[in-house]
């Protein structure tokens, strides 16, 4: 990934946001799906962690080559081995969505920022 | 993330697990009342096996139905003299299913299918908003 106007740190660091945050919903999804599955550990998603230490190391290509984690959850199992916890997928699964149009419409700012400085 | 727009393939796997099931419930109740004679086997309750799928990259990929359980064929033999298939002893087989428990998973499934109804929603409206980049 080269440096250029188009595609800096800021733009990287969104792309990368974006791909985590839709890993994190296919997550949420299919522990929703397996909600009723025996012996199924919920699992999570980060991808913040290395997100934020590529942007304090200021490597352009390691902040677009963040991969998220995937981690099973440690909540309680039930007695059929099953440990989702619905509430919180909801939960989870509204808050993914903010935050996925956050990023969005950073991005779009970002884009829209540059639309004006090339119209001059 | 497999291709593009798979997280809605995930929530439909969920859709269609909980479909199943709510499937093996309504023939399990639709039979609950079966007669048979004592020499013959009883109707047997329909269970569904499920497991897990898990993409390359280690995020979940929703569920899958692995295959169908049969329960009990013994059933439970009951006194019923006047039934045309009554034994020499008064005695007709009927399948030892628990309608309170049939009506339990019934409403687990159906919870479950709409808690992935709503999952596709959300997808959808995620896949929307990624849609709106650069508008």
């Amino acid at each position: 990934m080269t440096i250029s106007a188009i595609s800096d740190a800021v733009t990287t660091a969104l792309h990368s946001a974006i791909g985590g945050l839709n890993a994190r919903q296919q997550a949420i999804a299919s522990n929703i799906a397996n909600v009723e599955t025996p012996g199924f550990q919920a699992r999570m998603v980060n991808f913040e962690d290395s997100l934020r230490a590529a942007l304090n190391d200021g490597d352009l290509s390691r902040i677009g080559d963040v991969r998220p984690t995937t981690t099973e959850s440690l909540a309680p199992t039930r007695l059929n081995g099953n440990n989702v916890n619905i509430d919180f997928e909801i939960m989870a699964e509204r808050e993914n969505i903010l935050r996925q149009k956050l990023v969005v419409q950073a991005l779009n700012s970002k884009y829209s920022m540059l639309r004006t400085a090339i119209g001059g | 993330m497999s291709d593009a727009f798979s997280i809605l393939k995930v929530a439909t796997s969920g859709m269609g697990v909980f479909k199943t099931w709510l499937n093996a419930v309504a023939d399990n109740i639709a039979n609950i009342n079966n007669v048979a004679k004592t020499e013959d086997p009883a109707f047997q309750e329909r269970f569904i096996s499920v497991a897990s799928r898990v993409g390359a990259d280690g995020v979940g990929d929703g569920a899958v139905v692995t295959g169908v359980q049969f329960g009990d064929a013994e059933g439970r033999v009951v006194y019923d003299v006047n039934h045309p298939y009554a034994d020499e002893n008064g005695m007709v087989r009927l399948p030892d299913i628990d309608l309170s428990e049939q009506m339990v998973y019934m409403q687990l499934a159906q919870r479950g299918y709409q808690a992935n109804v709503r999952s596709f929603e959300s997808a959808r409206e995620a896949y929307e908003t990624i849609l709106s980049i650069g508008r």
